[in-house]
């Protein structure tokens, strides 16, 4: 989970505007799930940090491909 | 010295299952539901009904004479503060409160894989239900092919010891059933698992959050051997 103050050090390159964590829907084969992501709240933008993708994001990849 | 946690009655679990607590919520339910077509006002009872939400669906969208009942005081209690009036009974699975041959179905969701003795609580079930009437099972079973090398775990847990889909058939044979339909659903679990890791970081952190670091990493390690899926069953009590 990254920290809001984290997520406000990242700028949106379209908007100018600091990254705030929200409420993230994501679909992937036959589930739908929310998560708490940094996001741009004006483009809808999602930061995707590497330890996430490597890490949970990985993980639920796995699972849902039931491998 | 304390009992162990149960899993169903875990907030963690409740959380990212709602108050039906278990994979996909109703939708197995209602599969077998149109399957099983029965008519209204045919009585049926919810075996491990938790709060009761499975018993109200049935009585609510198909008007049937459905009750409910389960071992648990705490989760009977939260459904009869939820729902005024369902009727909901304090029981085990193994020696239902019911009368020969008086049902004409039985639901038992992601029950049987926490039963020490799933074969004489499927005698149990035949006991209770009408010559010809309908078993509905979900559950989870285990995938990873060797059953004898089924890890030991100090505290229950359904995931950990789930048996086999030829053990559970045989079982369900056995008990005095046809097997009429076996359908995996293991996607539930997989979407259960994924919000659990969204949630928790890993499915090992969320194992040790529930049951402490020992029997955590344990459970963990003994899920992970087992490869669990998830099915919906519908057997048929031999004329």
């Amino acid at each position: 989970m990254i920290p809001p103050e984290e997520a406000e050090a990242w700028i949106c390159a379209k908007c100018g505007a600091p990254l705030k964590i929200l409420k993230v829907e994501f679909s992937y084969m036959k589930g739908n799930f929310t998560v708490d992501l940094p996001a741009c709240a004006g483009c809808g933008m999602v930061l995707v940090t590497e330890d996430l993708a490597l890490g949970k994001m990985a993980e639920v990849e796995r699972i849902l491909e039931d491998k | 010295m304390a009992e162990p946690p149960r899993l169903y009655e875990s907030a963690l679990v409740r959380q990212a299952t709602g108050n039906t607590i278990r994979p996909g919520g109703l939708t197995l339910l209602q599969r077998a539901m149109e399957l099983c077509a029965m008519a209204s006002g045919a009585r049926v009872l919810d075996v491990g009904c938790g709060t009761g939400a499975s018993t109200t669906y049935l009585r609510h969208r198909y008007q049937l004479r459905a009750a409910g009942v389960d071992l648990s005081a705490k989760l009977l209690l939260e459904g009869s503060v939820t729902v005024p009036g369902l009727p909901l009974i304090r029981g085990r699975a193994e020696y239902l409160p019911c009368r020969n041959a008086c049902l004409d179905g039985l639901v038992c969701e992601c029950v049987l894989s926490l039963l020490p003795d799933s074969h004489a609580t499927l005698c149990e079930f035949n006991r209770v239900l009408k010559p010809g009437a309908r078993l509905i099972v979900s559950d989870l079973y285990r995938r990873a092919p060797d059953e004898n090398g089924q890890a030991e775990v100090s505290v229950p847990c359904c995931v950990a010891s789930a048996r086999s889909h030829s053990f559970i058939r045989k079982q369900v044979l056995s008990a005095g059933f046809e097997l009429q339909l076996w359908e995996d659903h293991s996607y539930l679990l997989g979407n259960l698992a994924a919000r659990l890791i969204l949630d928790h970081g890993s499915l090992q952190a969320f194992w040790v959050k529930v049951f402490g670091e020992t029997a955590g990493q344990e459970i963990a390690h003994a899920v992970a051997a087992s490869r669990p899926g998830y099915f919906l069953m519908i057997a048929q009590k031999r004329i």
